[in-house]
C-alpha cells in the first residue's frame, strides 16, 4: 500500500444544493420576497449565511394548475413557501385513488380460490397489455421532477372545503421539522410558483426571530394543545392549566433529519462510538430540571456502567423522561433530591417536548392520582443510597435491548421475529408469502441476529418512515386504518428513492416482466422498468400475514417493538411452553 | 427436551391453557373407549364404530398437509392445525388399538395395512422428535444458512482454502501447509460428507482437523501462523455448514416418509374399508 496521502476538497454541506438550478440572480429576487425582505442577515453565521440557505436549501418549483404538492399522510422533508400562484388546501379527506394510493381490496372468494391455479409461471409478472395498470394515476415530468396531477379540479373543488393559499404563505412546514405527516392535501389552482426549503434550510431560517415566532406559534396553536390533551397524563388537566403548558413548552429537535445515512456508515463502528455519536438530549446525574415528551423519532435510555453506556430501556412517541425525577423532588420533604438517573439519547431523529420542572409540578402533578404516579417515587420503595432511585424492572434483557436500538429495530411496528428455537426451517412462511403474492416472496429468511432471534428481512412497516421521504409520486404510503406502509404498483415509477432510503435493505426493486415472461422496458430509453416490492402484511388476503399463519410451530410472529411490551410477552409465552 | 412443550407448572392461567385440551382429549377418548366397550359386550359390530372413526381421524390427519397448500383461506393457522393433528395422531393410535381389538393382524392385507399405519405414526413421531430437537442444536451455532445456498457456500469456503493454500506455496515453509491440504483438507472442503455423517452429525473430524492444523503452528513463522488460523476458521464454518446440511436435511427429508406412507395409507385404508362393507356378511 502506497503511504502518500493524496489532497481532495474537503466535502462541505453545501456541495449538493438542494436545487441544481438556483441562481445568483434567483437569490438576489429572493430577497425582495418577503419574509426575506425583513430578515437580518446578521443573524446567520458566518458558515451559514442567509444567501447561503437560499442559495443551497431552496429551490423554487413551478406547478401547472392541478398538479398535487403535497398530499395528507405523506412524509416530506420540505415546507414550501408560495411565490407566485393560487393554491389550495383540501380541508377534508380526499379519495385516495385521486391521490394515487388506493387502498389495495381484500380478494374476492374466487380471486382467493383462483391463486390455486392462475399465479403466473414468471417472477414479478405485471399486465400492461390492457393499457396502464387500474391504480395508475396521472402523472406528469417537468424539469423539477415528477408528480402526480388532479385532471378534474372544478370537480375537486365542487366536491370538497377548501381554503386559499396566495403568495407570502408557508405551509408544510410542521410535517417537515417534526417529520409527522401531512395532515392536508395541497394543489395548484394555478399556475404557481414556490420556493421549497429543505428542513437543513428551514432549521437555519428559523435563527430569524420572527420566522421562529410564526412557526412556533402556529404549532402551538394547531397542534400542542391536540397532542397535549390526547396524551394521558394531561386528561384531566384543567384548560387553564393545559393552556399554561402549552405556553411553557419548549421544542427541540435532536438527531439527524437522513439518521439512516449516518446508521449505515456506523454500522461497523464500536457499540461505545455509536452511542457516544447519539446527541444527549438530557444526561445521567443532571439535575431535572425539565419533564421530557417524545413527540416522533426514539430515543435510548441508557446509564453509565464502566467505560460505557448500559441501555435500561427506549423510548418512542408518546413516551416520557424525567417524571418519576420531578416527582420525587417534589415530594421529597428531607431535601434529598435526585438528579437524571439516566442519560437520554437521540436514536435517529428525535423531536422533543420539552416542560420545565416548575411548570409540572405547578400544573401537572396535582391532577395526577397516587395511581398513575411513578411506583419508584413511593418513599416506601425508595432505598437507602442518597441520590438514586430504585431500579426499574428491566423488561428485556440488557444485551437483546441493546440488539434492538443499536440496529434501529425498535423502529419496526410489524417486525418479523423467528424464534431459531421453534424453526425448523420448513420455508412454509417463504412458501405462503410467496402464494399471496403472485409467486414472489416479500422477505428472506435471514438477517440480522440476536441469540434465539432472527430479525428477518422483512418490511417493519417503521414509525419513523424514512422510505416514505422523497417519494416523487407518493407511491409508498401509511395507510390509515391498518397503520402499514404500503408500496401502489401503478404510481411507482421505480426510482428507487425509497430502497435506497430504507436503513434495512428490506425494499428490493425488481425488473419486472410480461405474462409471457419477456423483460418490460421503457419505449423511449430501452432501460428496463423496475418497481419496488416489499411486504405489504398481505392486506389482499382474508388471512392477515400469510408468513405468521403458515409457521406450524409458533416460531415467526409479526410484533411491534416500538414497545418492549409484545416481544417481552412474547418470549414469556415461548418459555412457559416449553420444559417445566 | 419436550415433545408437547409443557407449561411451568407455576404458572396458572398457562397451567389452564395447556392441560385443558389434555383434558378434552383424556375425555373423548374415555367416552369412545366406553362406548366400544359397550358395543362390544352388547356383540355389536364395533369395528365398524371404530373403523369410522379411525378411518376419519385418518383422513383428518391427512387433511393437514392441503391446508399447508391453502394459506391464503381462513381454516385457522398452520399452528393450530398442528397441534389438532398432535392429538388426533396419539387419538388414532388408541383407535387404532380398539378397531384392532389389541390383536395382531394375521391377513397379508390387513398386516400390510397395520404395518403401513405403524410407518406413518412412527414416522410421525420421529418427526416429532427431529422438529421438537435438531432446531435448537442448528440455533446454538453461529451461522444461519438457508438450505438450498449451502453447497454454494461450501463451494466459497473451498476456493478460499485453494487460495490461502497457493499463498502459503510461495513460502518456504510451504510443504507444510500443502502436505496437510493435499492429505486431510482437500477432501474435506471439496465435497459433502459421507453417508454416516448425514446419518448421524459428528464434530469428530472438524475436532481432529481443527488440532492438527493447531499442531502445524510450531513449524511456522509469523505470516504462516495466521494462514494456518484461517484455514482453521474455514475448516469450522466449513463443518457448520455440513452440520447444518444434514440437520437440515432431516427435518426436510422425515415429512417425505411421513406424507408419502400416508397416501399410501389412504390408499390402503380405503380398499380395506370397501372389503369390509362389501364383504362383512353379519349384521351391523
Amino acid at each position: 500500500m502506497a503511504e502518500g496521502f493524496a489532497s481532495i476538497h474537503r466535502p462541505q454541506r453545501w456541495d449538493v444544493p438542494f436545487g441544481e438550478r438556483m441562481t445568483d440572480g434567483d437569490v438576489a429576487w429572493l430577497f425582495a420576497q418577503e419574509p426575506f425582505r425583513h430578515m437580518d442577515p446578521a443573524r446567520f453565521p458566518p458558515a451559514t449565511p442567509l444567501a447561503g440557505i437560499l442559495r443551497n436549501d431552496c429551490r423554487i418549483v413551478r406547478h401547472q394548475p392541478g398538479d398535487i404538492i403535497l398530499r395528507e399522510g405523506d412524509y416530506g422533508n420540505s415546507a414550501f413557501l408560495v411565490l407566485d400562484g393560487l393554491l389550495r388546501v383540501v380541508l377534508e379527506k380526499m379519495p385516495a385513488e385521486l391521490l394515487g394510493r388506493e387502498r389495495p381490496k381484500e380478494r374476492t372468494f374466487f380471486q382467493t380460490i383462483a391463486q390455486l391455479w392462475s399465479n403466473p409461471a414468471w417472477p414479478e409478472v405485471r399486465d400492461y397489455s390492457r393499457g396502464k395498470s387500474k391504480d395508475a394515476v396521472s402523472t406528469r415530468t417537468n424539469a423539477d421532477g415528477t408528480c402526480v396531477f388532479l385532471q378534474d379540479v372544478p370537480g375537486v373543488l365542487d366536491r370538497h372545503n377548501t381554503v386559499r393559499l396566495g403568495q407570502g404563505e408557508m405551509f408544510g412546514e410542521m410535517a417537515a421539522m417534526s417529520r409527522t405527516p401531512r395532515t392536508a392535501t395541497v394543489f395548484a389552482e394555478d399556475a404557481s410558483t414556490l420556493l421549497e426549503i429543505r428542513w437543513q434550510g428551514l432549521r437555519l431560517l428559523r435563527r430569524d426571530k420572527r420566522l421562529q415566532d410564526h412557526l412556533d406559534r402556529l404549532y402551538r396553536e394547531n397542534s400542542l394543545r391536540v397532542h397535549l390533551r390526547e396524551t394521558p397524563l394531561f386528561r384531566r388537566l384543567p384548560e387553564a392549566s393545559l393552556t399554561a403548558i402549552v405556553d411553557a413548552t419548549i421544542f427541540e429537535t435532536y438527531g439527524n433529519f437522513e439518521w439512516m445515512a449516518e446508521y449505515k456508515q456506523l454500522a461497523g463502528a464500536a457499540p461505545a462510538t455509536k452511542i457516544e455519536a447519539e446527541p444527549l438530549i438530557a444526561q445521567e446525574g443532571h439535575y431535572a430540571n425539565d419533564f421530557w415528551m417524545i413527540r416522533s423519532g426514539f430515543a435510548r435510555v441508557c446509564r453509565r456502567h464502566g467505560d460505557g453506556h448500559k441501555t435500561m430501556s427506549y423510548i418512542g412517541k408518546g413516551r416520557m423522561f424525567g417524571l418519576r425525577e420531578i416527582v420525587h423532588n417534589a415530594n421529597a420533604t428531607n431535601g434529598q433530591l435526585v438528579p437524571y438517573q439516566d442519560s437520554l439519547r437521540a436514536t435517529g431523529y428525535v423531536d422533543m417536548l420539552r416542560i420545565p420542572a416548575g411548570i409540572a409540578v405547578k400544573y401537572i402533578l396535582p391532577h395526577l392520582p397516587a395511581a398513575e404516579l411513578p411506583r419508584e417515587t413511593n418513599p416506601k420503595n425508595l432505598n437507602q443510597s442518597p441520590g438514586k432511585l430504585p431500579d426499574r424492572r428491566q423488561p428485556l434483557p440488557t444485551a437483546l435491548m441493546e440488539f434492538l436500538v443499536e440496529r434501529r429495530l425498535a423502529n419496526g411496528t410489524q417486525a418479523m421475529v423467528v424464534d431459531l428455537d421453534r424453526c425448523t426451517r420448513c420455508d412454509d412462511c417463504v412458501r405462503a408469502c410467496a402464494t399471496a403474492h403472485e409467486g414472489n416472496p416479500r422477505f428472506l429468511r435471514e438477517g440480522a441476529r440476536h441469540g434465539k432471534y432472527l430479525f428477518a428481512s422483512a418490511c417493519m412497516h417503521c414509525a419513523d418512515p424514512v422510505c416514505m421521504i422523497g417519494c416523487p409520486t407518493g407511491a409508498i404510503s401509511r395507510d390509515e386504518k391498518s397503520g402499514n406502509v404500503t408500496i401502489n404498483d401503478g404510481t411507482c415509477i421505480g426510482c428507487a428513492t425509497c430502497a435506497n432510503s430504507c436503513p434495512y435493505q428490506n425494499i428490493r426493486m425488481v425488473e419486472i416482466l410480461d405474462p409471457a415472461g419477456n423483460r418490460l422496458q421503457d419505449q423511449i430509453t430501452q432501460l428496463p422498468i423496475f418497481k419496488a416490492t416489499k411486504c405489504d402484511m398481505c392486506q389482499e388476503q382474508w388471512t392477515g400475514p400469510a408468513c405468521q399463519n403458515a409457521c406450524p410451530h409458533d416460531a415467526l410472529i409479526r410484533i411491534d417493538l416500538t414497545q418492549t411490551d409484545p416481544l417481552s410477552a412474547w418470549r414469556d409465552e415461548h418459555r412457559s411452553g416449553e420444559a417445566a | 427436551m419436550t415433545l408437547f412443550r409443557l407449561p411451568r407448572i407455576t404458572r396458572g392461567p398457562v397451567l389452564h391453557r395447556v392441560l385443558r385440551p389434555w383434558l378434552l382429549f383424556a375425555l373423548i377418548m374415555v367416552a369412545i373407549t366406553a362406548w366400544w366397550r359397550y358395543e362390544w359386550l352388547t356383540l355389536r359390530p364395533h369395528a365398524f364404530t371404530s373403523g369410522g372413526l379411525l378411518g376419519s381421524a385418518v383422513v383428518f390427519l391427512a387433511a393437514y398437509n392441503l391446508r399447508k397448500r391453502l394459506t391464503f383461506l381462513p381454516l385457522g393457522s398452520s399452528a393450530t392445525w398442528l397441534k389438532v393433528h398432535l392429538y388426533v395422531g396419539v387419538g388414532a393410535v388408541w383407535l387404532f388399538l380398539l378397531h384392532t381389538s389389541f390383536r395382531i393382524p394375521n391377513g397379508i392385507f390387513e398386516s400390510s395395512l397395520a404395518a403401513l399405519y405403524l410407518l406413518v405414526t412412527a414416522s410421525g413421531l420421529h418427526g416429532l422428535y427431529l422438529t421438537r430437537t435438531i432446531p435448537g442444536r442448528l440455533a446454538a451455532l453461529g451461522e444461519e444458512p438457508i438450505w438450498e445456498r449451502i453447497p454454494g457456500l461450501r463451494r466459497k469456503v473451498a476456493e478460499r482454502a485453494q487460495e490461502l493454500v497457493l499463498i502459503a506455496r510461495d513460502d518456504s515453509s510451504a510443504g507444510v501447509v500443502t502436505d496437510i491440504y493435499s492429505r486431510r483438507l482437500f477432501r474435506f472442503f471439496e465435497g459433502p460428507r459421507g453417508w454416516r455423517y448425514y446419518l448421524r452429525p459428528t464434530s469428530t473430524l472438524r475436532r481432529q482437523l481443527l488440532a492438527e492444523l493447531g499442531e502445524l503452528k510450531r513449524y511456522l513463522g509469523e505470516p504462516q501462523q495466521q494462514l494456518v488460523e484461517e484455514l482453521a476458521a474455514l475448516t469450522a464454518r466449513k463443518d457448520d455448514l455440513d452440520y447444518h446440511h444434514a440437520l437440515q436435511g432431516w427435518l426436510k427429508c422425515w415429512l417425505f416418509g411421513h406424507i408419502g406412507g400416508t397416501y399410501a395409507l389412504l390408499l390402503f385404508a380405503g380398499f380395506h374399508a370397501v372389503q369390509a362393507h362389501a364383504f362383512h356378511g353379519g349384521m351391523r
